[in-house]
């Protein structure tokens, strides 16, 4: 089990990665406010972060940016998503650990997750 | 006594005056005979006297002279043993004793003869048959000319004379001499008189007596004009009337009028050269109509056309370039036409242009060009070059079409393409999630909702989400490649493996089909394994889609040249008419018929595979037979490179 933080501007996708993660037995949060990313992170001690690539006019990719230079949290690993085609290796270039494009499959969702986790901290 | 001696002197001195006289009387006599021999030694033509039998009494100084005789040699030989029988003439012969004799004088006899060095030489004869007083004895008197010189001078003069009347009388061209104020026609040629259409018999006439219709035409005050100005008159393609048959005729001529001038250098007539252009000036009027239609026309027209020489330097803007850039003709003309163009595709469209112009090839760009305000616009800029019969190019015909609104309206569809596709994606990403969940809850707590087929329908709302996601991809992918924004991500991959993970996730969610794959050829290839998986999906789908009583496909790998694989997709279905097999590849085709319901999609999955596989360059193809099925194939080469 792992403590998971979702940051989505749409409530519904927001909702349906928690109902899918936590019926895979994480915990999960989920955030609409980038801008609060790292305090979430900090605050509920997450092990991962889904973060979408465009959140209410914010760049996710810049907020990427932003933790993975920030000492105290750029060890979580992020998972960026979006619908937006062909962006995959800018969110990687952002810093992201891994890329998962909109729409998935549940089992693609659930093996990025547990790979990561496995590769940082063996929660899987 | 004194008498007698009187009378004795007187007859002594009449006797001596008698014998005086006699001998002033001889001394006279032989004065005119010297005086006579001297003239007629001076006498510059050569002479002959003859006798009654036609025997030389003497010749002239001049005749030995020229013949190279002596007084002893020619003295009372036969005429017609001289210089060599040179007078054994039978003309001759005849005048000297038949015509002479009666007619005591012959005048400008010619004879004609060749001399030794073969040359032909003319002599003028004159003879006169002279009697002395108190005397029977008749001589002949015969001059001789050599008129060699005259002769030949006037033959050649008759020659020319000949030729010119020849050359007149010949010649295509419309020629009239007219003499003095009154236009008197002297000379007309055939071909002018056909022209004038008034009968051979004018000349003698006034030009305008007989062609009274030209009066009417400014005729008469061109003639006066050359003929008291002297200065030629030329004209080209002049219409003039004729009358003909009571109706006029018109016709065009290009002519000139000429002085003509006396020794002295006075004008005496005028010299009409004309040629009838009719068939020409007609041609040149339709063609300077057509020019002047088409010049209308281009300056019409709100497209930019422009016309260029061979190197590419422009000659001609029409009216919408002008008005485009705000300039005029002969200022623009002269402006170098890349520093229109936005200076970011300056130097591509410049280097394209020499291309076409080193290879004769046609262009078409879009490109930015400048307008009057300094804004850019796009344009659409087609040329192509004109050739003359032997293929030379001669110049280059340019048109620029304002694309400024279109290009706006595209980016606009665009930008709303991804919008709606990106805000579609999301609910969608939401309920395959659920769906997905859902199926998953299920499938660990199978057996719970007894007698209600919660899974099945689960399973169908999933094919559904699939289809459209699928459907929203294809009409993202149509806005890419429209926007040529259809990148390639190529990998080194198994097409086996592929084709069978494929295969294995269509079976997933159908599990009825019947899908039979032969690896005929085993490897990997270097392509976008997405953009092919696409394909792969789209043929089978098809294949399922177009087979409503069946769902067998066979699916096979094979290499069909040494460096191409191919990937073919058959199935057993409704099949693809001749007609439409050429149309399907097209964007927003569908199969048509009565079915039509029953075959839903945009139509544009074909278009996407044939476009992804030509990106490829792969090829795409169709053989189908209604009733039995078709066979759809695609090939890659093995190296992209």
């Amino acid at each position: 089990m792992a403590k998971i933080l979702i940051v989505d501007d749409d409530q519904t996708i927001g909702f349906m990665l928690k109902d899918i993660l936590e019926f895979n037995g994480h915990e999960v949060f989920v955030s609409q406010q980038p801008r609060e990313t790292k305090d979430n992170i900090l605050k509920h001690k997450v092990d991962i972060i889904l973060l979408d690539k465009l959140i209410s006019g914010v760049d996710g990719t810049d907020i990427c940016q932003e933790l993975s230079k920030d000492q105290e949290v750029s060890s979580v690993p992020v998972l960026m998503m979006s619908a937006l085609h062909n962006v995959g290796e800018i969110c990687k270039e952002a810093g992201a650990t891994d890329f998962l494009s909109k729409p998935f499959d549940m089992e693609t969702l659930i093996n990025k997750v547990n790979n990561i986790l496995s590769m940082h901290s063996g929660k899987a | 006594m004194e008498q007698n001696h009187r009378i004795k002197e007187l007859e002594e001195e009449l006797l001596r005056t008698r014998n005086e006289i006699k001998r002033l009387k001889l001394q006279s006599r032989s004065q005119k005979e010297e005086l006579r021999n001297s003239v007629i030694d001076n006498i510059h033509l050569p002479l002959l006297v003859l006798d009654k039998d036609l025997r030389v009494l003497f010749a002239n100084k001049k005749y030995h002279e020229f013949y190279g005789t002596t007084a002893n040699e020619v003295a009372g030989t036969l005429i017609y043993k001289l210089g060599n029988g040179l007078w054994d003439n039978t003309q001759l012969k005849d005048i000297l004793e038949t015509i002479l004799p009666s007619k005591s004088s012959m005048n400008n006899f010619e004879l004609k003869y060749k001399n030794e060095k073969g040359e032909e030489r003319y002599k003028c004869l004159n003879a006169a048959e002279v009697q002395l007083k108190g005397s029977d004895e008749k001589y002949i008197l015969l001059s001789i000319e050599d008129n060699t010189d005259k002769k030949l001078a006037e033959l050649k003069l008759k020659k020319s004379e000949h030729r010119y009347k020849e050359m007149i009388h010949s010649s295509n061209s419309l020629i009239a001499i007219l003499r003095g104020p009154e236009m008197v026609v002297e000379t007309a040629n055939k071909s002018i008189k056909k022209i004038w259409g008034k009968g051979d018999n004018v000349e003698g006439r006034s030009l305008f007596e007989v062609l009274p219709e030209i009066k009417e035409q400014g005729m008469p005050e061109l003639f006066e004009k050359v003929y008291s100005t002297g200065e030629p008159y030329t004209a080209k393609e002049r219409p003039i009337k004729h009358e003909k048959d009571g109706k006029l005729d018109l016709r065009f001529f290009n002519f000139i009028y000429q002085p003509q001038r006396n020794l002295d250098g006075d004008i005496e007539g005028v010299s009409v050269i004309a040629n009838d252009v009719t068939k020409q000036a007609l041609l040149n009027r339709k063609i300077r109509k057509s020019e002047r239609e088409f010049r209308e026309l281009v300056n019409f027209m709100p497209h930019k056309i422009s016309m260029s020489d061979p190197d590419g330097n422009v000659i001609f803007y029409n009216k919408s370039w002008l008005d485009y850039v705000g300039k005029e003709h002969e200022e623009f003309v002269n402006e170098p036409w890349p520093l229109l163009i936005h200076p970011d595709e300056r130097d591509r469209v410049v280097e394209e242009v020499d291309h076409c112009l080193t290879t004769g090839c046609d262009l078409e760009m879009e490109m930015q060009i400048i307008d009057r305000y300094g804004e850019y616009k796009w344009h659409l800029c087609r040329a192509t070059p004109i050739k003359d019969e032997e293929g030379k190019i001669t110049s280059w015909l340019a048109s620029s079409t304002e694309i400024q609104k279109l290009k706006e309206e595209e980016q606009r569809k665009e930008d709303f393409l991804k919008l709606v596709s990106h805000e579609l994606k999301t609910p969608v990403t939401s309920i395959k999630g659920y769906v997905q969940l859902l199926l998953s809850i299920l499938k660990e707590e199978s057996e719970k909702e007894e007698g209600i087929p919660v899974k099945p329908y689960l399973k169908r709302i999933e094919g559904q989400v699939e289809r459209l996601i699928r459907l929203i991809s294809e009409m993202l992918d149509l806005s890419r490649i429209e926007q040529n924004e259809l990148e390639l991500q190529m990998t080194d991959f198994n097409i086996n493996d592929q084709v069978e993970e494929i295969i294995e996730d269509l079976k997933y969610s159908n599990k009825d089909i019947q899908i039979d794959i032969q690896h005929d050829y085993k490897g990997t290839l270097t392509a976008d394994r997405d953009r092919i998986g696409q394909v792969i999906i789209n043929f089978v789908t098809n294949a399922l889609k177009y087979s409503p009583d069946g769902n067998r496909v066979d699916i096979r790998i094979f290499k069909n040249k040494e460096d191409h694989v191919a990937v073919s997709v058959k199935d057993y279905g409704i099949g693809i008419d001749e007609k439409e097999q050429q149309q399907i590849f097209k964007r927003f085709y569908r199969v048509a018929g009565n079915k039509d319901d029953t075959y839903a999609g945009f139509g544009i999955g074909l278009y996407l595979s044939s476009e992804i596989i030509e990106r490829h360059k792969g090829k795409i193809m169709v053989k189908s037979t209604i009733g039995k099925g078709s066979t759809f194939t695609f090939t890659l080469p093995l190296n992209q490179n």
